[in-house]
Order: C-alpha cells, then sequence, then structure tokens
C-alpha cells in the first residue's frame, strides 16, 4: 500500500505556528507591561505584534499548504489504487426480498464458527428462529474440538461410538483413526504394576473390530509398541511427534461431524465469500465492457464471460453439449450416443429432426445412430427410475 | 506482491477510502478554525494601531487598554490552539485505523495462493468484517457490537460511523426531523457541493406534518421561514405544497395524496441514508451482499438445485462428485440464490476416463475401482454405486467420452 495512504493528515506544523505565535504574544504582553516609558512601549509593541502577526499569517499559510499536499497526494493515491467502481459489478435486484434469507445464513455461519453469544443476540434483533438442536450440535463439537486440540480423544471416541452405523454409511474411518491415536497416546505410559500393559490392553480391546478393513495400519502401530522406549529415534516417530496428524484428526471429526448432522463441512457463506472475493475482479471487469458494449445479459440467465476459479470452488460436473454450447440441466439433460459420445437432449432432437428411427451421423466421430438408442445419462447421481426401487445393500 | 494480492486487495477499497475522507474533513475543520482567527486577528490589530493613533491618554490607561486587547488575543489563540489539539486527536484515531487496516490489506497483497495460510487468515477476518457491516447496516447493532469486539475488529469497520448514520435514519422512521436537520446543518457546505435536496425534503415533510395536524398558522409560518426561500429550485413541489392548505389529507387526487403518503418518511429515509454513505465515501451497498452475488453466481451452475434429501447419499459419493458440498444447493443459500444468473462455461468440467453404469449414472474409472477396493469387492470384476450401493459387474459399464 502507498506510505502516503498511512499518514494522508499532519497538523502538527500548523499548531506549531500558533504556538509560536502564542509565545511571541506572551513576550510583547510582558514588554509593554513591564516598560518604564509607556509610549515607546506601546508603540514598539504594537510594531511587534503587527510583525507577529504577519509572520503568523504567512507560516500558517505555508503550513497549512504542507498539510493540503499531503492529503492531496493521499487522494490521488486512493483514486489510482482503487479506480475500480465495485458496485457496477453488483445488481441490488438479485437480492430483493432475500435479505432475511442472508440474515439466517449470517446466524448460521455465527454458530458454525462457534460465535454463539452474537449468534443470540443476531436472531433475536432479526427475529429469526434457529433449531436448539443445531445450536447445541455445534456447542458439542466445538467441545470435542477442544479437547482434540488438547490431544484428548474421550470424548470424540463417545460421539464416534454412538455414531457407529452412521459413519459407516460414509465409509469413514473416524473411529479407527481416534483409536488408532489413543493408542499412540498410550504407547508413552508406563507398564502397570502388575505388568500389564495400558497401550496393549487398550489395543486388544479396540482394534480387532476394524480387522477387516484396517489390518495393514493395525501392524504397524503395534509395530511401535516394541519401540515404546525410544519412539523418537524409531521408524515410528511420525506417528508420535506429528502435530499435523492431530490437524487432519481435527478437520476428519469436523467433517463427519457436519456430515452426520447432513451440514456441510465448510460453511457456505465462507466459500461463497471467498469465491466472491476471488471473482469480484473479473465481474466489475466484465460490468465494465458490457455496459460499453450495451450488451445485456443473455436471455438464458447466463453472465457472458467465463469466470475462472480455483478447483476447490467446482462443485459440479458440468456437461456442455458439443453442438448447441448450452450447459445440460434437467430439462435439456445429456444423452449418450452408443459410440460414447454425449450431446443435449435438444441437440438430439434436431440431429434427428424429431424422428427416433432416422439415422443420423454422430458429431464427434463418423457412426451413425438413430435416438431411439441413446439413452439418458447422469453427471451428477441422483434419484431417477433406474436407481430408486434397487436400494440394495452395501455388504454381500 | 502476487498477483493474486494485487487482484484482490482492490476489494479493500472502503477500508481506505472512508478514513481519508475523515482526513479530508478534518482538515476543512482546521482551515476553517484557522480562517476564522486570521479574520479576527487582523481586526484585533487594525483596532489596535487605530487606537494608538487618534485617542491620547494618560499613559497608564494607554497602557492598560492595550494590554487588554492583546489579553483578549492571547484568550483566543489559545482557544485556537485548544481546538487544534482535539483535532490532532481524531488524527492519532486516523493514523492508527490505517495502519491496521493497511496491515488488513498487506495479508492479502501477499497471499501466493487461495491454499496460503496468509489467504485464509485474511479471508476469515475479512469475512467477518464484512458480517460486521452488513449487520450495522442492516440497523442489528448490537450483533454488531458483539461480533466487532469478540472477533477484535476495531479499527477494521466504520462502527461508529454506521451506527450514527442508522440513528438518524431510524429516527426519521420514527418521524423525527431535528437529528437528520442537525446533520444537514453541520453538512451544509459537503451537501451543497453534491447538490443535495435532503434538508428541502425533510422540511416539506415537517410542513406537511403540521398541515395534517390542522395547525394551519404555524403551517404558514413554517413555510415562510423554511420553504419559501428554495422556490427557485423546487417551484413545483411549493405549489403543491402550499395548495395542501386547502385540501384535506383524505383527498384522492394522486399529486395531494402522494404528499400526504406516510411512505415519505421511509424514502426520506433512505434518501438520508443514500446521502449519509455518499458524503462519507462509505459503499452505496454492503460489501457482503456484493461479494456474495459474485461468489454464488461464479459457482452457479444451470443444474444447481436445493438437494436436501440426497444430502447423505451425496456426501457418501464425495470422492466422485463435490455437489454435496456446494453452497448453491446447500440450505442455508439456496434460496437466497435463486434470482442469480448462473456461470458461463465452454467447455465440460468432469472426470477423465469416464463409464457409464446401467443405473444412468457416469463415475471416473478408476475411482470406482479404488472405492471397490476400498469396500472389499472383488475390484477386478465389481464395482459398487457410491451413491445407490448398487453393485455393479465391470462388464456391464460402458465408455463415456465427455471431454
Amino acid at each position: 500500500m502507498d506510505e502516503s495512504l498511512k499518514d494522508p493528515i499532519n497538523i502538527d506544523p500548523c499548531i506549531e505556528v500558533v504556538d509560536d505565535l502564542l509565545g511571541k504574544l506572551k513576550t510583547i504582553r510582558q514588554n509593554i507591561y513591564s516598560a518604564q516609558n509607556a509610549a515607546q512601549a506601546k508603540t514598539e509593541g504594537i510594531a511587534q505584534l503587527q510583525t507577529a502577526i504577519d509572520d503568523y499569517t504567512r507560516s500558517v499559510a505555508s503550513a497549512q499548504k504542507a498539510v493540503y499536499t499531503g492529503l492531496s497526494k493521499a487522494a490521488k493515491s486512493v483514486e489510482r489504487t482503487f479506480k475500480v467502481d465495485l458496485s457496477k459489478a453488483y445488481d441490488p435486484s438479485v437480492f430483493e426480498g432475500k435479505l432475511p434469507d442472508i440474515d439466517k445464513a449470517v446466524a448460521l455461519h455465527l454458530i458454525r464458527q462457534g460465535d454463539f453469544d452474537t449468534a443470540k443476540i443476531l436472531c433475536k434483533e432479526a427475529h429469526i428462529s434457529i433449531p436448539k438442536s443445531t445450536v447445541d450440535s455445534f456447542k458439542r463439537m466445538y467441545l470435542i474440538v477442544n479437547d482434540i486440540r488438547q490431544h484428548k480423544v474421550d470424548s470424540a471416541v463417545e460421539w464416534a461410538t454412538a455414531n457407529r452405523e452412521k459413519l459407516q454409511q460414509l465409509y469413514s474411518r473416524l473411529e479407527f483413526e481416534l483409536h488408532a491415536m489413543q493408542f499412540v497416546n498410550l504407547l508413552s505410559q508406563p507398564s502397570r504394576p502388575d505388568g500389564s500393559e495400558p497401550a496393549l490392553d487398550y489395543a486388544r480391546k479396540n482394534f480387532p473390530r476394524f480387522a477387516a478393513d484396517c489390518m495393514p495400519e493395525i501392524s504397524k502401530l503395534t509395530g511401535a509398541f516394541m519401540y515404546r522406549s525410544r519412539l523418537n529415534s524409531s521408524p515410528y516417530h511420525d506417528l508420535f511427534t506429528s502435530e499435523k496428524t492431530w490437524d487432519n484428526l481435527e478437520q476428519l471429526f469436523i467433517k463427519d461431524f457436519c456430515s452426520i448432522m447432513s451440514l456441510t463441512p465448510l460453511s457456505p457463506l465462507y466459500v461463497a465469500a471467498s469465491a466472491g472475493s476471488l471473482a469480484l475482479p473479473d465481474f466489475v471487469k466484465m460490468s465494465t465492457i458490457s455496459s460499453q458494449k450495451h450488451a445485456e445479459w443473455t436471455s438464458l440467465n447466463e453472465i457472458p464471460v467465463e469466470i475462472d476459479l480455483p478447483k476447490d470452488y467446482v462443485f459440479h460436473n458440468i456437461f456442455v453439449c458439443p453442438v448447441s454450447k448450452e450447459q445440460t440441466t434437467a430439462r435439456n439433460p445429456p444423452m449418450l450416443l452408443p459410440c460414447g459420445h454425449v450431446v443435449a437432449k435438444e441437440s438430439l432432437a434436431s440431429l434427428s429432426h424429431n424422428n427416433s428411427r432416422h439415422r443420423f451421423k454422430c458429431p464427434y466421430c463418423p457412426n451413425e445412430c438413430m435416438s431411439v438408442q441413446c439413452v439418458r445419462i447422469y453427471f451428477e447421481p441422483e434419484d431417477n427410475e433406474n436407481t430408486e426401487e434397487m436400494d440394495s445393500p452395501m455388504e454381500d | 506482491m502476487s498477483m493474486l494480492g494485487n487482484k484482490i486487495a482492490v476489494l479493500e477499497q472502503s477500508l481506505v477510502r472512508v478514513p481519508v475522507e475523515k482526513a479530508r474533513r478534518l482538515f476543512k475543520n482546521v482551515q476553517r478554525s484557522i480562517e476564522r482567527e486570521n479574520v479576527h486577528l487582523k481586526k484585533q490589530m487594525e483596532q489596535l494601531i487605530a487606537r494608538g493613533q487618534v485617542v491620547k491618554l494618560s499613559d497608564s490607561s494607554e497602557i492598560s487598554g492595550a494590554l487588554e486587547i492583546l489579553d483578549s488575543i492571547i484568550e483566543r489563540v489559545t482557544l485556537l490552539r485548544e481546538k487544534l489539539m482535539v483535532l490532532r486527536q481524531d488524527q492519532v484515531y486516523i493514523k492508527e485505523i490505517l495502519a491496521k487496516r493497511s496491515d488488513h490489506i498487506v495479508e492479502a497483497l501477499n497471499s501466493l495462493s487461495t491454499k496460503d495460510p496468509n489467504f485464509a487468515h485474511w479471508m476469515s477476518t475479512r469475512l467477518n468484517r464484512l458480517i460486521a457491516e452488513y449487520l450495522l447496516v442492516r440497523g442489528y447493532l448490537d450483533s454488531a457490537g458483539k461480533l466487532v469486539e469478540d472477533r477484535n475488529l476495531n479499527g477494521l469497520v466504520d462502527v461508529s460511523d454506521i451506527a450514527f448514520g442508522k440513528a438518524i435514519e431510524y429516527s426519521l422512521k420514527q418521524r423525527r426531523t431535528a437529528e437528520c436537520l442537525n446533520w444537514c446543518h453541520e453538512n451544509k457546505p459537503s451537501l451543497k457541493k453534491i447538490e443535495s435536496d435532503l434538508e428541502f425534503d425533510v422540511r416539506l415533510q415537517q410542513y406537511i406534518e403540521l398541515v395534517r395536524s390542522g395547525d394551519r398558522i404555524e403551517a404558514m409560518s413554517y413555510f415562510r421561514k423554511h420553504i419559501a426561500g428554495a422556490f427557485s429550485k423546487n417551484a413545483d413541489q411549493i405549489y403543491h405544497a402550499l395548495a395542501l392548505l386547502a385540501v384535506g389529507p383524505d383527498t384522492t387526487i394522486p399529486v395531494y395524496k402522494e404528499l400526504y403518503s406516510e411512505d415519505r418518511w421511509d424514502l426520506l429515509a433512505q434518501k438520508f441514508s443514500t446521502v449519509f454513505t455518499t458524503l462519507n465515501c462509505m459503499p452505496p451497498y454492503p460489501q457482503l451482499l456484493v461479494t456474495l452475488s459474485a461468489g454464488l453466481t461464479a459457482m452457479k451452475t444451470a443444474s444447481c438445485t436445493p438437494h436436501e434429501e440426497m444430502q447423505i447419499k451425496l456426501l457418501r459419493a464425495s470422492n466422485f462428485t463435490r455437489s454435496a458440498l456446494c453452497p448453491i444447493c446447500y440450505t442455508e443459500l439456496s434460496s437466497a440464490s435463486e434470482k442469480l444468473p448462473y456461470a458461463h462455461h465452454t467447455k465440460p468440467h468432469v472426470e477423465p476416463e469416464l463409464v457409464l453404469l446401467p443405473n444412468g449414472h457416469v463415475y471416473s474409472k478408476p475411482k470406482l475401482i479404488e472405492h471397490a477396493k476400498t469396500l472389499r469387492l472383488d475390484s477386478d470384476t465389481t464395482i459398487c454405486d457410491p451413491f445407490t450401493g448398487q453393485n455393479f459387474s465391470i462388464a456391464s459399464l460402458k465408455p463415456v467420452y465427455a471431454t
């Protein structure tokens, strides 16, 4: 950032000039007051006063000028650095009537990030109600997260055990990871007076259940037991010393905890705001160009330019029909030709002249086919007629 | 400075514009005080010289007269100095907040990528800041204050300024004009500069209320004092306002009905708010909304729909599709995103090596095999649809060429 912006105003020179005048005035007063010859003192005094005030008027003018120069430098720097008008990229009608929804999203975001008191005040101010169960869940989540941060896993294990079935549905390994961490914690404890080992006892009690899924990890963990006394120099030291393992465990826990509540692990508001911060400059550019060209957004309610966001911000598999160049939708879905190429349904209709028995050539390859041979496909899984009735169990 | 940093730092302009505008006003204040004192000094000096030339009195009264004038000059210059010292405190405050804000912007400037911890830290501070600003603009002052306090956003959000404007806006909605008129008075030069007729509108409203209350004499006197002067600029409105004396509040004539309308107070509040943000160089819309609109649009696809019931199945398939995580499909923001346009894509964004399952779903084949292995299936012959949990033989898969 430009240095002039950090210090846009300094009125100290003006104050110095005033101080100077004040000093002179006091001296003049003293001179007149203590003079022997009154008439002379007065004449001299007035002359001195005239000089002092003239001096002051000049210096205060130049001091103000100096302040002004600094200020206008800063103002110019603001104009130069921030010449884009961000509000051009925003059409307030898109959120018309939606502000109560956004209030609620903000309240939920505050709960997600643990600002429970602020969220409570907001709910009252904005007349929002958020189910107590949601708030309590997040409070519980933060309690457990705090434990994990202090390298304590008991509360997390308790939660994972209670939600074992749901976690299994998510193919989650959280429960095993937590037990593994607890085992590593116990490795540092000495054997008990009766010779039994807390870590080994724990492993015997908790690992067998995961034998089918996690055998390699279990072998590695129990292997570490051999090096118990000098873990830090053993091949297993990374099990033990890495703070990152704890961070990962925390992330995994938050992800699974939110998933089980059917919540996204990252706050949607956070994701949208980060994406917006990255995309906004492009929107400003776009709005400048389209206002110059008098171009409107297309009738399809699609913005006219492609905005590149990092992969983290792409959430859907998007298919663009090679014929119509349009994104496929539920109304105009992707259709698979027998040759393996894909076109949108509307394009298929025009290729086949609306005749299911009309032979046409694939737009991509020399193969010919009829639209009756084409099938609707789903780039994103969803409940459809082929999947609904046969929701078979996972394990055979 | 990184490319990404440069690009996103532009977003933070209101952080700098508001305090720089404050500095400008502070300087105007300094100038005005000094100017006023200059005029006075000149006058006093002339007086003193005139006295010295004309009046001939005894020495002692001569001296005491001169001292008296000198003392009054000293007193006034001392007052000027005190005033400047008070303004100097504002200057210190402006510097403090600019220092804090520039640290915040530098964090953005130093972010190399979205994976950079700098970026994450900047982003989360920025979001809290935008939320606080949004809450203030919505009039939720208590929650905004709490957030600013708990998240240490002091200096990053113009809390007192926005709250000050909100209080005046609220007073107008409560049908009170004193606060707004007082503000208009304090900001007369700036209002004149932007040619705002806010004060006229407020005065007119006050007059309408007097007419409504039936106090015609008071209304007329108010009219003469405050409204008639603006005749040249607002002739039409003034004619109608005068005619109001003859037309009761239950009129059906559109022009007068409009003047009597209670909605005018809300419009007045809105107008004040616009003028207030403009004068203070604040952004016209809360930056949270501007940012969300850009972000949601950039991520919105033609097929985004709320999928509450499928959420758990989609989460289960999250290695194959990230749509469970899409902020637009997800409940919290899905309704707010309804009216937004969607992003433009010229090429498909699908995974490589796609295959079609008999149930119509398309997935990446390597991922299906990997998934089958984690499920302890015989991945040479069988795969499993992660979404439905159905098992299929590998022989039943058909290749899909979608890229």
